[in-house]
């Protein structure tokens, strides 16, 4: 693996020449938020990981038009997102979508007595009812860091409506938050 | 309650972590080793052409050189009207006066049959 001081930029160059460590460098360095932000699109790990793939192997294809003056991450994940979004339109004709029996559970119940596995339940009921794009406006931001300007690039609208998105669903996840936070006070 | 207010414009760690934990992805190395496999497995064709373009143009002109070099050889000069020995068309006299010539040729010999 190469070092970490290594710049996007550079391996982006080497990657775009034919350098297929370089491209593996930069697959290693963001899968985690690849994988994470199909997820969040998609709800469904096996698809998510395959709209992934399908996102750094379009990424691999046109690295010929990233700017390597610009951040890689938001560059990136606007091709994954897209990647997701062609996946869920495919899906939609297949099948219609159906939530797995623990995504379901809606009630966290007392903050004391729910276990992880139930908080990470209500979570993801939450997360479904969100539209999409508040979803991954705030996975994007509150998970991965991205400022609302780097998220308006990757979801390609306004700052203001990230703002927007980011607060709103904010205030749809308030409820399994506020027993997130009891459990973790709970554990000390 | 929330600690964090929707309208704060900093990001929340202990949502984030929440979320983290429900979107967990688990293990990224057989993730990595899918894509880098797809990658091998989809070199697309014209790809695949090119790397046998430059030797493939090489090896045809040679090919093609040699077989001309050949079929000279075989049909002889004859095939060609001319006997063996006997030198090929002279080129033409007029390009070789106009060329030879101090002065500017004059109309006659440009527009005539070339004779002087």
């Amino acid at each position: 693996m190469r070092n970490d001081r290594v710049s996007e930029g550079e391996l982006a160059a080497l990657a775009n020449a034919g350098d297929a460590e370089a491209f593996g460098e930069l697959v290693t360095r963001y899968a985690p938020q690849a994988r994470r932000l199909a997820r969040t699109i998609l709800l469904d790990p096996d698809d998510a990981d395959d709209a992934a793939q399908d996102g750094f192997l379009a990424a691999w294809r046109h690295l010929g038009r990233y700017d390597p003056g610009r951040p890689f991450g938001p560059w990136l994940l606007r091709i994954v997102a897209n990647a997701a979004a062609d996946r869920r339109r495919r899906r939609r004709v297949r099948q219609t979508e159906e939530l797995s029996p623990v995504a379901a559970t809606r009630d966290p119940g007392p903050a004391a007595e729910a276990d992880r596995s139930t908080l990470r339940a209500a979570f993801t009921a939450a997360l479904r009812d969100l539209p999409e794009r508040q979803r991954t406006a705030i996975v994007l931001f509150d998970v991965e860091g991205y400022s609302h300007a780097e998220i308006a690039a990757v979801l390609r609208v306004p700052e203001g409506t990230v703002r927007s998105d980011v607060f709103h669903a904010r205030r749809a996840l308030r409820e399994p938050l506020a027993a997130w936070r009891g459990w973790k006070e709970s554990e000390g | 309650m929330m600690d964090h207010s929707p309208f704060d414009h900093t990001p929340d760690p202990i949502l984030g972590e929440a979320l983290r934990e429900t979107l967990a992805v688990g293990d990224d190395s057989g993730f990595v080793w899918h894509v880098l496999e797809r990658l091998r497995a989809a070199e697309p064709w014209w790809e695949i052409l090119g790397d046998w373009a430059r030797p493939g143009v090489a090896a045809a002109l040679v090919l093609t050189a040699a077989g001309g070099f050949l079929l000279g050889r075989v049909i002889g000069p004859e095939r060609f009207g001319l006997a063996a020995g006997e030198p090929g068309p002279a080129v033409g006299l007029e390009v070789t006066v106009l060329l030879t010539e101090g002065g500017p040729p004059d109309v006659e010999t440009l527009l005539g049959d070339g004779s002087r």
